[in-house]
């Protein structure tokens, strides 16, 4: 991939947390934050700072609510963020491909 | 970027892709628990029937479905932070919840009209469940679901065709085989996915960051 291509990769997803995160998400419908930091097995904070970066470029939306009296926060990938992460992947195999030619 | 790494992170994206989609596995009790109770439910009719105590028959459903919709209700609640919530899962549940309200209300009708006949209710309720089956293969993608809903039919069939005595027991045998066999299974490949030391637990490969 030339320096050109490269920076066509969309960098809030050129991570491999956020890339896991919105990988998840892609295959769910909503998912508990407990429930994806154990997933991706990152800690709290790293979770939070890079969900709050998805959140700020409007690839993932959180809801946030009480449930029997405890906090319960739950994400969910926008159609914002389902569109550049097919790109994201369409541009790996195009690259993928043109390299193995 | 060169291919490798294209290669390593489009790998990563598929396995973390696959390992989320265990999530949505089914855990199978729901089969299972109705599947076993409703076997128990039809010996004990067997037994009502031996020793004539034919009003009983009538409580010991009433009980099975009481029971049954507790048990599940419960134990889905146990599971429900390991089932994430979607949009097909939500609709599968109402569809299961419909059709069992739906035999319910046909059941109580003919029972208090009186025209309650064992052998043509339990066939009607093979059909529905094989309607229940054939929505739920197209919600969830599952092909043996597909196949077993022409099997639920195909029994409907049969226990139309035969003295209303052998029905209870020609249901059984279709709910072994369509119900808690599916459902053992089910939970099995459930248990092997969300055990901690699995693979399946693993989730993300290497978050390396």
């Amino acid at each position: 991939m030339s320096v050109e291509n490269y920076h066509t990769l969309d960098e809030v997803l050129h991570s491999r947390i956020r890339l896991a995160i919105v990988s998840i998400l892609v295959t769910v419908e909503e998912i508990e934050f407990t429930l994806l930091r154990d997933r991706v097995g990152a800690t709290d904070g790293n979770m939070n700072t890079h969900l709050k970066k998805l959140e700020e470029h409007g690839y993932v939306s959180v809801k946030k609510e009480f449930v029997k009296r405890k906090p319960l926060t739950t994400y969910r990938l926008t159609v914002k963020g389902k569109e550049n992460f097919k790109k994201y992947v369409e541009i790996l195999e195009r690259f993928i491909k043109r390299q193995g030619k | 970027m060169n291919k490798t790494k294209a290669e390593r992170d489009l790998a990563f994206i598929k396995q973390v892709m696959e390992d989320s989609k265990k999530l949505l596995l089914e855990n199978g009790l729901p089969y299972v628990i109705f599947g076993a109770l409703s076997i128990v439910c039809t010996a004990l009719t067997y037994g009502a029937i031996f020793l004539q105590f034919y009003a009983s028959i009538i409580w010991i459903w009433v009980a099975f479905l009481l029971m049954g919709t507790s048990l599940i209700f419960f134990i889905l609640r146990k599971y429900k932070r390991e089932m994430m919530g979607t949009f097909a899962s939500e609709i599968y549940g109402y569809v299961w919840m419909g059709m069992t309200v739906f035999i319910v209300i046909n059941g109580a009708c003919l029972f208090f009209s009186g025209k309650f006949d064992l052998g043509p209710f339990l066939a009607f309720v093979a059909g529905v469940l094989g309607a229940a089956y054939f929505i739920s293969s197209t919600i969830t993608r599952k092909s043996w679901m597909f196949a077993l809903s022409f099997v639920w039919w195909a029994g409907a069939f049969v226990m139309v065709s035969i003295d209303s005595f052998y029905a209870p027991l020609v249901l059984a045998c279709f709910v072994l085989v369509c119900e808690l066999i599916p459902g053992v299974i089910l939970h099995l490949k459930w248990i092997k996915s969300h055990r901690p030391s699995g693979k399946g637990e693993e989730a993300v490969p290497q978050v390396d960051e």
